[in-house]
């Protein structure tokens, strides 16, 4: 059943459908707000999914997913104004490897949720793009229509968190300048 | 694959005590909007039923049946 059918389920009064929608995205959505906002992860997870019930309740919505992360993402810069835009010159790219086929290397957990922390505080943007590929399977495309920006810049951002995270996991690594 | 080691070691899990308070939310949210349906409902029901009132009232008056103030039958 696609999230739409759940959703629509759920209007129709069947609570179990509206579970399994919950339990499809609570802890991506969970380390998407604890890495980006911490210590108001808590609240700001309450927030959005109540947010998006209300809205569910009064539209339809057609990109569930979308439109539940467009709440977190919106509640975040309301909350912070301090997320800076990185702008990439048109030059600007970083190796075009997908490193994760090659060189496979161990981390331990620990290390990589800092390392995650890290990346989401220092490029929320970077993050932000690393999160919904990786963690909600959505393409660049998707990404792209979500985020309102060039399918090449949300590449280009997922390959530089890539290769962020893989720097502070190997220090002996050089980190591509950022322009 | 560094990805799949990303998706299976960085993954939180959201508290227990936030899902009860938000199926919470959806579960009032969905019983207020069929509530409010069904009210309506409550409220139209006897419309129906007015037009026969009427004659039943003039039947036991007996007053000659109104369809409108100008005419009698």
């Amino acid at each position: 059943m696609t999230d739409k059918e759940l959703l629509v389920e759920y209007l129709n009064g069947n609570m179990n459908a509206f579970h399994t929608f919950y339990e499809n995205y609570k802890d991506s959505l969970y380390t998407f707000l604890k890495n980006r906002s911490g210590e108001h992860a808590d609240d700001l997870f309450q927030e959005t999914f109540v947010r998006f019930i209300d809205a569910l309740t009064k539209k339809e919505i057609n990109k569930p997913k979308s439109y539940l992360f467009q709440i977190a993402m919106n509640l975040l810069r309301n909350r912070s104004r301090q997320a800076k835009i990185i702008l990439l010159s048109p030059e600007y790219d970083v190796p075009d490897q997908e490193t994760e086929e090659e060189d496979e290397f161990p981390v331990k957990e620990e290390e990589l949720k800092l390392s995650l922390l890290k990346l989401a505080k220092e490029k929320p943007e970077f993050y932000d793009v690393l999160h919904l590929h990786i963690f909600e399977k959505m393409t660049f495309d998707q990404i792209s229509d979500l985020k309102q920006q060039n399918r090449n810049t949300i590449s280009s951002r997922y390959r530089y968190a890539i290769h962020y995270l893989r720097k502070l996991l190997q220090p002996g690594l050089e980190l591509v300048k950022e322009v | 694959m560094f990805k799949n080691q990303i998706y299976k070691k960085a993954l939180y899990q959201a508290p227990d005590e936030l899902e009860i308070k938000i199926l919470l939310h959806a579960a009032e949210k969905i019983n207020f909007s069929k509530e409010t349906e069904n009210n309506w409902l409550d409220y139209a029901g006897w419309i129906p039923f007015l037009g026969f009132f009427l004659l039943l009232k003039d039947l036991i008056k007996n007053n000659r049946f109104t369809i409108s103030p100008g005419f009698g039958i």
